[in-house]
């Protein structure tokens, strides 16, 4: 009987003699260098794709932000900033900032992009300490672009109403420190955000108010507040109420150290109760004829420093401009598509935000200087046509202009690591494959 | 002698050796005279390059080349050939030749791993471990292979049903 490993051997038997093949080792020789050849002309190529996506990458890589000496200066365009832009908890003094979305490993989440006022450098403002979610109302630049004000959220003493934050509080973040500035109010529920601005470069002027119900209130409770008061924060001490100033007062404007805010209306016109903050007890009425708008599509005004002088877009938006001394406003010429005024400089001209074409469409906005008297303009800063929102610090906007060359535009990281890992893995398999697959 | 010279020399000892017996395992790796004297150049040519490492005991290296291969280029083969009634040439001078093809026969309806695995098990002598490491496969896959490779064996052969314990081993 035989096994079947002596009927293998026996099989086995029938295998060739060796055949001469002489260069064996030579062969051997030569498939090891065409292995290494192949190995090496992989490797070659993946270092060059590597180098390349590192050289794109380096390349439109922006450098951090950071607070830097100079003078002030007002960029003569801004842009959409990148999604990628690197961000700074000390961005230093700002001359303009906007809401952009910020992309992450796991997406796109809104955020905060500020314009240097001395380099033009573009970066995310790390997030605020404590900001209330984004939507309730936007973080406001200070005049001259050195403090951002902010709702704060925080802790109730009763049930918390958190759909609306909840906001328990107003902070002031420094630009130039990165410190924050904290005003924190006793709330049961939360507040409700009526304004919140500057009046001038030291001095936020805010008010929100009580909301009657948390989470376990009924729907009327949770959606009805009181009226605000109105309060005003001097850096560096303790808010207090603006003296005279009704409880859920409508805020038209704040600046010049003053604000001014909607009293009543009449068959010739608006009342405001202008408010200096140096001497908040000696207010006085200022009566603007000649426009309407209900409580709430309030006319938005610009006082100069004077507090004399007037100018606002009336009625609807865009609009021709009215401006002059309160009580004698006439229409300014070839103002029609403005949407805005921004503040005077000087008692013959005002800074407006108006569209290029007729819709707003595709050729964006401008800050322009106008004169009240001719609607002679000039353009001093080009808006994008996509995007968020744009704040100007308002001191800057009579800083000497210069020429803004678009922000960088990161690559997405994502999308790099992702090509660099699928390079690499490539690479092995292509690799692999060649040292497999080439022939002896 | 330097020292390429010397893995040169240690190399061409190794296949004046070893040649005859790789073939013995080729042939029966490949049923065929060509194949298994092209099989075993392959795997020597490949062991080359690593020889400097395997100089001191080159066998198991060219042996799992050897299998290796066998199975691998079968896979190659089977999209570019089509498949046959007729079994490759067989040696006209068999001594006995009633045997011999119903096993060429047999070990030729095998799948190329299940035929590696016979061949190194019962010819070579490997463990189911080495075996295995041989084929770059887990030993789980070797027993199964075995036995299916095994059962197959005993439907072409019936006469292998008599020898249960080598089967069994």
């Amino acid at each position: 009987m035989t096994t079947l490993h002596d009927r293998l051997a026996d099989l086995a038997e029938e295998a060739p003699g060796p055949l001469p093949a002489p260069g064996l080792w030579d062969r051997g020789r030569r498939y090891r260098r065409r292995r290494r050849a192949g190995t090496l002309a992989v490797l070659g190529a993946t270092m060059l794709v590597l180098a390349l996506l590192g050289g794109v990458t380096w390349h439109r890589a922006a450098a951090p932000l950071q607070p830097a000496d100079g003078p002030a200066e007002l960029p003569d365009r801004v842009w959409a900033p990148s999604p990628w832009l690197p961000s700074t908890d000390r961005p230093g003094r700002l001359v303009a900032i906007t809401a952009a979305d910020q992309g992450s490993w796991t997406g796109m989440r809104p955020s905060l992009v500020g314009v240097s006022a001395t380099t033009g450098d573009y970066a995310f403002l790390d997030d605020l300490p404590d900001a209330a979610p984004d939507g309730l109302d936007e973080p406001v630049l200070s005049p001259d672009g050195r403090h951002i004000a902010y709702w704060l959220r925080g802790a109730t003493t009763g049930t918390p109403n958190s759909d609306s934050g909840p906001v328990t509080g107003v902070g002031v973040f420094d630009t130039g420190t990165g410190g924050v500035s904290r005003h924190w109010i006793r709330t049961a529920h939360g507040l409700r955000p009526d304004f919140l601005s500057w009046a001038d470069a030291g001095t936020v002027v805010f008010s929100g108010g009580q909301i009657r119900g948390g989470d376990d209130a009924s729907e009327m409770d949770q959606a009805t507040s009181a009226l605000g008061t109105v309060m005003m924060w001097s850096l560096g001490s303790q808010p207090e109420p603006v003296p005279g100033v009704d409880a859920g007062a409508s805020l038209i404007e704040a600046a010049h150290g003053r604000i001014e805010v909607d009293t009543r209306s009449s068959s010739s016109g608006r009342e405001y109760r202008q408010v200096d903050l140096d001497n908040p007890s000696r207010g006085r009425f200022v009566s603007v004829p000649g426009i309407s708008g209900s409580f709430n599509s309030l006319p938005y005004a610009a006082f100069d420093a004077s507090g004399r002088r007037v100018a606002l877009v009336a009625d609807h938006n865009p609009n021709g401009v009215r401006a002059g001394v309160v009580g004698n406003l006439h229409v300014v010429p070839s103002t029609r598509r403005t949407l805005s005024v921004l503040d005077w400089l000087d008692d013959h001209t005002i800074v407006t935000q108006r569209m290029v074409n007729r819709l707003g469409l595709g050729g964006g906005t401008r800050l322009s200087r106008v004169s009240v008297s001719t609607g002679d303009f000039r353009d001093l800063v080009r808006l994008p046509a996509q995007g968020g929102g744009w704040q100007f610090a308002t001191d800057l906007l009579s800083a000497p202009s210069v020429h803004a060359d678009p922000p960088p535009r990161p690559l997405d990281p994502r999308w790099v690591t992702g090509l660099a890992v699928g390079t690499l893995v490539a690479a092995v398999a292509i690799a692999v494959l060649w040292r497999r697959r080439v022939r002896p | 002698m330097s020292a390429p010279d010397r893995g040169q020399a240690g190399f061409e000892e190794f296949v004046a050796a070893r040649r005859q017996a790789l073939l013995r395992t080729a042939y029966l790796l490949t049923g065929s005279h060509e194949d298994a004297e092209d099989l075993v150049q392959v795997a020597l040519v490949k062991a080359v390059p690593y020889w400097s490492r395997i100089a001191d005991h080159p066998e198991p290296y060219v042996r799992r080349i050897l299998a290796r291969e066998s199975v691998s280029r079968w896979r190659r083969r089977r999209w570019r050939e089509l498949s046959t009634d007729t079994l490759p040439e067989r040696s006209a001078a068999a001594p006995d030749p009633t045997d011999r093809a119903a096993l060429h026969e047999a070990l030729a309806r095998l799948a190329p791993r299940q035929r590696a695995v016979i061949v190194l098990r019962y010819f070579d002598d490997l463990t189911e471990r080495q075996t295995a490491e041989a084929l770059g496969i887990g030993v789980g896959t070797v027993k199964s292979q075995t036995r299916d490779a095994l059962a197959r064996l005993r439907g072409l052969l019936p006469d292998l049903d008599e020898e249960p314990a080598t089967l069994t081993r």
